[in-house]
C-alpha cells in the first residue's frame, strides 16, 4: 500500500477505562505508520457522529477502533453504537479495509458488512478478546504500564499490558508495511504466536508473578484462536472491449490460419 | 532408563513450567522438581515417579500411544495446573473483554478456563517429551 489513509477511532472509556488500554498501543502504532509515509487521522474518544464525520471527510482506507462489541453491534466511547447490523449505519464501513477490536462481531456483523455493504475486509474475533486489567478505582493508570499494582518486574509488566492489543494492531501495520489482508491478518496471528513464545520462556521471580504471565498467555492464545477475517473476493476478471477486440482478432486470425493449413476442406 | 534419563529431562524444563503439576501418581499431581527431588534423593517415591514419568516420556513420544485413561490423566494434569495457577494471582489481577465483562480471582475460570486447560494439556505432553 502506498500513501494509504489509516483512521484510528480511540476510544477511551466503556464501563471504566477498560478501552484505553489499547487505544495508547495503537497511538504508538499509528505514529509508526505515519513514520513511513502514510496518512494517519487520530480521533480521541469518539462519539459515533465523530467517527461518521471522519470517516465522510478523511474517505480513509483502513479503519481501527476498539469498542464493546457483540455479534451484530459495535459500539465507541461511552458504549454508544456505532455500528448495528442490519441496517444501523452498516454502510459506514464501504469501501473500507476494518479492522475491529470488539468483541464477537467476528459472528455476524464483520461477515455481514462485507458481503452485503461493500466494506473491503473486516478483522474481528468470534469470541471474547481478553487483557490484562487493573482494578479500575483503585488503579486508574495501568494502560500502557502508567501504574504496577501486582509487582511483576516492570520489564515484563509493560509487555504484559500491551501485548495483546499490539498483536491485534499488527494487522494494521501489516497493511502499512505493504501487505495485503491475508498477509497482514497472518502477520497478526504470528505476533500472538511471538509474544506466547516469548513468556513461556520467561524465568519468574515468584508464583504470582508465574500466575499473572501463565493467565496472559491463555488470553493470548484465546484471542488468537478467535481471529477471524472476512475478505470480499474480486469478482471474476471480464475482458474490457480494449483488451476484447485484439483477442477476437486473434481468435480469427487463428481459424483463418488452420481453415488455410487444411486447403479448405 | 537410569536417573541420568530423570536429569537430563528436567534440565530441558523451563523455569516457568518446573513448579506446576505434570504427572498425576496415586491420585496426588508432581511437579518436575519434585520428581526430580525425589529420584535425586534415592526414595521409594521417587522410583515411583520415575517409573510413571518413563512410562509417559515413552508415549509422549510415540505417536498415537496415549489411551482414553492418559488422556484423562493429562487433562486432570491440566486442570490443576490452571486452578494453582489461578489461586497463585495477584489480589485484584482482573482480565477484561471488550464484551464489557471484567473479572478477577477464581471467575477467571469461568470465563478462560476451557481454553487454559486445553492449552496446558498441550504443554504437558510437550514438557513430558522434553520439548
Amino acid at each position: 500500500m502506498i500513501n494509504t489513509k489509516f483512521l484510528f477511532l480511540l476510544t477511551e472509556h466503556g464501563r471504566y477505562s477498560e478501552l484505553k488500554y489499547a487505544s495508547c498501543v495503537a497511538r504508538r502504532i499509528a505514529e509508526q505508520i505515519r513514520a513511513m509515509g502514510h496518512e494517519v487521522i487520530m480521533i480521541e474518544r469518539p462519539s459515533p457522529q465523530d467517527a461518521n464525520d471522519a470517516v465522510e471527510t478523511y474517505k480513509p482506507d483502513v479503519i481501527w477502533w476498539v469498542g464493546h462489541g457483540n455479534p451484530t453491534t459495535t459500539t465507541l466511547e461511552n458504549v454508544r453504537v456505532w455500528i448495528k447490523a442490519p441496517d444501523y449505519n452498516t454502510d459506514i464501513l464501504s469501501g473500507t479495509i476494518a479492522c475491529a477490536l470488539s468483541c464477537l462481531t467476528g459472528r455476524y456483523l464483520g461477515k455481514y458488512v462485507v458481503e452485503s455493504k461493500g466494506c473491503m475486509a473486516y478483522l474481528g474475533y468470534t469470541e471474547e478478546f481478553w487483557f490484562p486489567w487493573c482494578n479500575d478505582p483503585k488503579y486508574f493508570n495501568c494502560a500502557c504500564s502508567g501504574e504496577n499494582p501486582y509487582g511483576v518486574r516492570e520489564e515484563l509488566w509493560e509487555k504484559i499490558v500491551e501485548c495483546a492489543h499490539e498483536a491485534n494492531l499488527y494487522f494494521v501495520l501489516g497493511l502499512a508495511k505493504g501487505m495485503n489482508v491475508e498477509q497482514a491478518t497472518k502477520y497478526s496471528l504470528h505476533r500472538f504466536d511471538y509474544w506466547i513464545s516469548y513468556f513461556e520462556s520467561v524465568r519468574p521471580k515468584d508464583d504470582e508473578e508465574r500466575s499473572v504471565i501463565k493467565t496472559v498467555v491463555w488470553i493470548l492464545k484465546s484471542n488468537k484462536d478467535a481471529t477471524v477475517l472476512y475478505e470480499k473476493k474480486p469478482a471474476p476478471v471480464k475482458l474490457k472491449m480494449a483488451v476484447g477486440i485484439p483477442m477476437a482478432l486473434v481468435a480469427l486470425g487463428s481459424l483463418v490460419s488452420y481453415l488455410g493449413a487444411r486447403g479448405g476442406d | 532408563m537410569s536417573k541420568e534419563f530423570v536429569e537430563r529431562w528436567y534440565s530441558r524444563i523451563p523455569e516457568m513450567e518446573k513448579d506446576l503439576p505434570i504427572i498425576l501418581l496415586d491420585d496426588k499431581v508432581y511437579t518436575p522438581r519434585e520428581i526430580y527431588e525425589e529420584v535425586v534423593k534415592g526414595t521409594e517415591l521417587g522410583d515411583k515417579l520415575q517409573m510413571k514419568l518413563e512410562m509417559m516420556y515413552r508415549k509422549a513420544t510415540s505417536a498415537h500411544t496415549f489411551g482414553y485413561e492418559d488422556i484423562r490423566e493429562i487433562r486432570q494434569v491440566a486442570y490443576e495446573r490452571v486452578k494453582r495457577i489461578i489461586e497463585n494471582l495477584p489480589k485484584d489481577f482482573s482480565i477484561a473483554s471488550f464484551s464489557g465483562r471484567i473479572v478477577s480471582g477464581k471467575k477467571i475460570f469461568d470465563a478462560i478456563g476451557k481454553k487454559a486447560v486445553e492449552y496446558e494439556m498441550e504443554r504437558v505432553i510437550k514438557l513430558l517429551r522434553g520439548d
